[in-house]
């Protein structure tokens, strides 16, 4: 009986796990969704079922709260006509603070009225004198007169029907989103003027559309942006599990990610990564976080929470003519949550794990009338993939660093406060500080640093009408040395570092032409460097000044993106000018062609620019000179790319992107030039005999890549997100007519992630990114001090990653999380030839969001 | 708890010796116990040598590594009931495990240079330098073998330098333009003279932008030849060569060292043999009033060639060559003081000074 019962048994229990997939309770990506259910009441408004039409809004709501959507719910309600259900939600509104305060009382006060004028008028039991009562007889002229309102308004009502058919046949003008050039304001109701029923205002549509600001400086749909660009919200990373924002970028098309040790990582976009990367332009809300002294970013030290980023923006391609310098390969914005935004969560978390893996975040945000306020704070602790050298069994080594199980240890701290100043103006003070140490490896034949470091900004932004004006100022201190010295060593490898960049920027941003068709961005920017840093021959300061002009114009289908921004550099002989073209084409709704090129450059940094320090040769009594050189050329590329981007669909997005580059006069540390220095003896200055002079120099060889990335992203599942996206990516260098293959950079990259998120508060999402195998040109020196270099091969890697997070009791989730889980299958590996083998990390977190 | 104790770790071992090589460290002081300069010391140098290719004159070998002490590290205290001895702390790492011989040079003129292609010229004491050294020992005096091994951090290491030398360094030219020698002919007593082949050296100031030995104005140390007859058993008499067929011929064992270190084959190309030959100080132009162990200033220096090689193999075995045996072609010729400073031709001054490209020849 029981062989008979089994198949029924498994088909029982796959009926239920297809009804639980299917289940309409399980959800896919929320904000997805919530923008179906929004555009789909929009749809069913606009064709007269204000029932429907109500009823995906308040769908859309329990999604992803968004006060526009109460004041959708309340203006729908108004529009059909139920003041009482209209005067509810517009109060429910009215608690979230909005800048439209005024009009929406002015809107309430008048349907209140109209329901007092709309109240019945009790009968009356005596019989009526003629003329002058109710009754079964003649109307009073008071009742003739409410007769008469009755019928206004219900000619009122059918005006506003007519016009909203008719109107729905226009193109609505949307207002821009929120803008990098300055903390969020909310999105408040549409601008168009009152109309049918004489209340302020109208629908609001374009919720919940996904923006992308960091292209073009204005917010923008990334359909409409003049490069490719990636968007992972705040979900995405809730999803992920990520700890670090590097373990994000690894997922986006054509970047290259790779962990050295794990307080670093040297991020660059579509090439050219190397240990320090200085190809790519890293913003906090617009705030530069580039370091200018050797040209890279710690990622680990940025004061920001994962906890309070509401999206990262990658832009790949060049990016100088609106960034200016350093925006080489691409530009990474993380955008943090507008203070008091709508839908924004305080947040406490705890994470903790293997390897040495714990974080803790809070982050408090609110709204308190127009002031708008946020304050985080984290901790996080990761522990080294590994040590080179037993400390406690090898007297030859030694290390000033306490912690040697310990690759990074960061305390952060933020705060925001944000003020609306009337419907068109805005002010926001923020700062932060980021304090801790973090191991990284450095370059040529230096290998692992320790950085005791301290990072702090303050910052000030002012908008009013189309002008803003942004100033910050970035401090950086610390002591930056080896991590392991021989014992006895009396020329130890370590510097104190003291920085201060102050940069000023304005900016005009205004539309003009018929329906604004035509939108122009100008911006002036001054920034101040200095720097006294014990690897440098001196303790300069740089004056740098910007102007850049963007003119986007639309004639439909066609838009036209044109910018150019002109840098002078104090190290330059003349100004660097970047120019930018970008030609979009609608091909449809939700599918655009962009073709578009320009020109990118990188300045020396300060260690390129102005070092004066003696390495090691192997030989104690001999040391080479590193020297900086004052006279470079700067970086250049020079990219053409043909991008399709396809967001027809309400399951399916995909892009797809072809490009060409070409880079020249990259900036790398030179041959030891002996010449003059044996003969010149002993050096007093440094104590031991030179065996030459290494500079950085400019590469005579130029360097050509051609590749391509395809991405795709399916949610028509109920509750199953799955996105994949391939990179190929070719690299050539020539040299005096030779041209070889640059095989440091990995040919083939692929990722892959499915999130599933189930009806019983369980979600789940499984991930993994492939890259190819690479051979690197390693330098070091020979026993007579000149560089030799050889080659290093590191095989292809897969990183697995998974997440399990569970609700039990909103708002409390609880998350199990692998990152490089298949490090346990095929053992750590090396992500480059001279880091650490990368090995996995599990970890647990408890998240409180309310 | 469970989530903190996931925090606790230990970071597992992945050595990297590539990186990272386990070597070994020493460190002492050099001490100025025999004198200092009148100006002070100069720059210090902590030499290590391999134990099988030990300095001059010991040997002609070159250092593996070395490191520096600079000028204004010199303090000055009282040592060994002497005041203002001068000494200073060095330390060397980076040293890979094996046998070595640990000396010290004080370059007084700051003369010294130490790199590939000048240190043929430049990299020995001259004149006022101090060198010796042996670690700290009652009786021992010259280097002494250092053992390492790995991961060893030797400390505490005292390494005392003589008083200034009072000799040049042995500069020389040729006395004959291309001198050769045939090793088919043998010495004969009956007939030295027509079968000794000789060959004199004569002392020279060497002046160029490179190098001053002995320049024009007034020095100490005048370029010479410091010949001295050595009596190791103290029986007052010149010991004989060590050779019984060379001390028949009158050969004594004398300083300095000569040898002629194959070089290239007749046809011009480097050779990988390891094959030496001594030239012999000849006795027959000294006085022969000359004290036994006292050095003798001479500006010449007579030279008699012995028809016998020595190949070292690369098992470390010794081979003697002779008559058609012993390798044809073009030999460096090195003159080593009993101070161990050094003189070789061909050197790097061969560009500026074409007579410091000699060779010998053997045919």
């Amino acid at each position: 009986m029981s062989t008979l019962r089994t198949p029924w048994k498994a088909a029982g229990w796959l009926t239920l796990l297809a009804l639980a997939l299917v289940s309409p309770s399980a959800h896919a990506d929320p904000k997805d969704e919530a923008r179906r259910a929004f555009n789909g009441g929009l749809e069913l408004i606009a064709a007269g079922d204000y029932e429907g039409g109500i009823a995906s809004f308040e769908q859309a709501y329990a999604l992803v709260p968004h006060p526009v959507v109460l004041y959708n719910i309340a203006r729908a309600y108004a529009d059909a006509g139920d003041y009482q259900q209209a005067i509810v939600y517009f109060e429910k509104y009215l608690e979230t603070e909005p800048i439209d305060r005024t009009e929406v009382e002015a809107n309430i006060r008048l349907m209140q009225s109209r329901l007092a004028e709309m109240e019945p008028i009790a009968p009356t039991t005596a019989p009526a004198a003629a003329g002058t009562g109710t009754g079964t007889g003649n109307a009073t002229a008071e009742e003739i007169a409410q007769l008469q309102r009755y019928a206004e308004e219900l000619s009122a009502l059918a005006d506003t029907l007519a016009q909203r058919e008719a109107a729905a046949e226009k193109p609505v003008v949307v207002p821009d989103g929120p803008t990098e050039t300055g903390p969020g304001v909310s999105t408040g109701p549409a601008l168009p003027p009152a109309e049918g029923a004489g209340l302020e205002g109208g629908l609001v549509e374009d919720l919940y559309a996904r923006k992308v600001v960091t292209a073009s400086r204005f917010g923008q749909d990334p359909l409409e942006a003049p490069a490719a660009v990636t968007l992972i919200e705040r979900e995405d990373i809730q999803a992920s599990g990520a700890t670090t924002i590097p373990e994000l970028l690894a997922t986006v098309p054509g970047m290259d990610v790779m962990q050295l040790t794990a307080g670093q990582a040297d991020v660059s976009a579509r090439g050219f990564n190397r240990r320090l990367s200085n190809k790519l332009l890293v913003l906090v809300d617009g705030r530069s976080v580039y370091l200018d002294s050797v040209g890279t970013t710690l990622w680990a030290t940025l004061p920001v929470t994962m906890d309070e980023i509401e999206r990262i923006e990658v832009i790949r391609g060049p990016g100088s003519a609106i960034y200016g310098a350093d925006a080489f390969a691409g530009v990474v914005n993380i955008i943090t949550q507008t203070p008091g935004e709508p839908g924004a969560q305080n947040v406490v978390r705890l994470t903790a794990g293997t390897k040495g893996t714990t974080q803790g975040a809070t982050v408090i945000t609110g709204r308190t009338g127009d002031l708008g306020y946020r304050a985080s704070a984290g901790y996080t602790t990761l522990g080294r993939w590994g040590k080179e050298i037993d400390l406690d069994n090898d007297p030859y080594w030694t290390s000033t660093v306490a912690n040697q199980d310990r690759s990074l240890e960061a305390l952060t701290a933020n705060g925001q406060l944000d003020w609306r100043l009337g419907d068109e103006g805005f002010a926001s003070v923020s700062g932060g500080v980021s304090d801790g140490t973090v191991e990284l490896y450095s370059l040529g034949a230096l290998r692992n640093f320790y950085f005791d470091q301290r990072l702090s900004y303050v910052r000030a932004d002012a908008g009013y009408g189309p002008f803003y004006a942004r100033v910050f100022v970035n401090s950086q201190g610390g002591v930056v040395g080896n991590w392991y010295e021989p014992a006895g060593t009396t020329a130890p490898l370590n510097a104190n570092l003291d920085s201060t960049i102050a940069d000023a920027t304005l900016t005009g941003d205004f539309s003009f032409g018929e329906a604004e068709r035509h939108k122009l961005l100008v911006g002036l920017n001054y920034r101040y460097k200095q720097m006294d840093w014990d690897f440098l021959g001196q303790s300069p300061v740089e004056h740098h000044l910007g102007g850049y002009a963007q003119l986007q114009s639309r004639f439909d289908p066609v838009l036209v993106n044109a910018a150019v921004r002109v840098d002078r550099h104090p190290l330059l002989d003349r100004p660097v000018a970047s120019p930018r073209l970008a030609v979009i084409t609608s091909l449809g709704q939700g599918k655009a062609l962009r073709i578009n090129g320009g020109t990118a450059f990188r300045t020396p940094t300060y260690m390129e620019s102005y070092a004066d320090l003696y390495l090691s040769t192997g030989t104690d009594g001999i040391q080479a000179r590193t020297i900086g050189d004052q006279s470079f050329r700067p970086e250049r590329i020079a990219a053409f790319e043909v991008g399709y981007m396809d967001e027809s669909s309400d399951v399916f997005r995909a892009e797809a992107n072809l490009f060409v580059y070409q880079v020249d006069d990259l900036i790398d540390l030179g041959p030891v030039d002996t010449t003059g220095y044996p003969q010149s003896g002993f050096d007093p200055n440094a104590g031991v005999y030179i065996a030459g002079e290494s500079s950085f120099v400019n590469e005579a060889t130029t360097y050509r890549a051609a590749g391509g990335e395809i991405s795709a992203d399916y949610f028509g599942l109920p509750g199953l997100d799955l996105t994949g996206s391939y990179a190929l990516e070719f690299i050539n260098q020539s040299l005096e007519g030779q041209t070889t293959p640059v095989r440091a950079n990995p040919r083939h990259k692929l990722n892959g992630q499915v999130v599933y998120r189930s009806p019983f508060q369980v979600d789940a999402t499984l991930g993994a990114q492939f890259v190819d195998k690479q051979v690197w040109g390693i330098r070091s020196f020979d026993e007579t001090g000149q560089v030799v270099v050889t080659d290093a091969e590191l095989p292809s890697r897969v990183v697995g990653t998974a997440r399990l997070a569970w609700t039990p009791a909103p708002p409390l989730t609880v998350s199990l999380n692998a990152w490089n889980w298949t490090a346990d299958i095929t053992g750590p590996t090396k992500q480059h030839p001279l880091g650490q083998p990368v090995g996995s990390r599990y970890t647990a977190s408890l998240a409180y969001r309310f | 708890m469970l989530l903190l104790s996931l925090a606790c770790y230990t970071a597992p071992l992945i050595e990297d010796t590539s990186s990272y090589p386990s070597q070994a460290a020493l460190s002492g002081e050099i001490v100025l116990a025999q004198g200092t300069p009148a100006g002070g010391p100069g720059v210090g140098h902590v030499l290590l040598y391999d134990l099988i290719d030990p300095p001059p004159p010991a040997g002609v070998g070159s250092p593996v590594t070395f490191s520096t002490v600079a000028e204004d590290a010199w303090s000055y205290a009282t040592y060994a009931d002497v005041d203002g001895v001068a000494s200073a702390a060095w330390s060397m790492t980076n040293v890979p495990p094996g046998d070595y011989l640990i000396t010290a040079l004080v370059d007084n003129d700051g003369d010294f240079n130490p790199f590939p292609g000048i240190s043929d010229y430049a990299g020995g004491a001259t004149c006022g330098d101090q060198t010796g050294a042996y670690v700290a020992s009652a009786t021992a005096t010259g280097p002494l073998p250092v053992q390492l091994e790995r991961a060893q951090n030797v400390e505490e290491l005292s390494l005392l330098v003589g008083s200034p030398l009072t000799t040049e360094r042995p500069a020389y030219v040729m006395g004959t333009e291309n001198p050769s020698f045939d090793p088919l002919i043998a010495p004969d007593p009956n007939d030295l003279a027509g079968t000794l082949q000789t060959l004199t050296l004569r002392s020279t100031g060497i002046e160029s932008p490179l190098l001053r030995l002995n320049p024009p104005t007034a020095q100490d140390c005048p370029t010479l030849f410091t010949v001295m007859k050595k009596d190791l058993d103290g029986d007052g008499v010149a010991d004989p060569f060590s050779d019984p067929a060379v001390a028949a011929l009158g050969g004594l064992d004398m300083w300095p060292l000569v040898i002629l270190s194959y070089r290239r084959d007749l046809d011009g190309n480097p050779v990988e043999e390891e094959v030496i030959t001594q030239l012999l100080v000849s006795p027959f132009g000294l006085p022969d009033e000359v004290p036994v162990n006292t050095p003798f200033a001479t500006d010449t220096l007579p030279l008699m060639f012995l028809p016998l090689a020595q190949r070292t193999n690369a098992d470390g075995s010794v081979d003697l060559l002779s008559g058609d045996d012993f390798p044809r072609g073009e030999y460096a010729l090195v003159v080593i003081n009993h101070t161990g400073q050094l003189w070789t031709t061909p050197n790097s001054l061969a560009e500026l000074l074409p007579e410091q490209g000699a060779t010998v020849v053997i045919r």
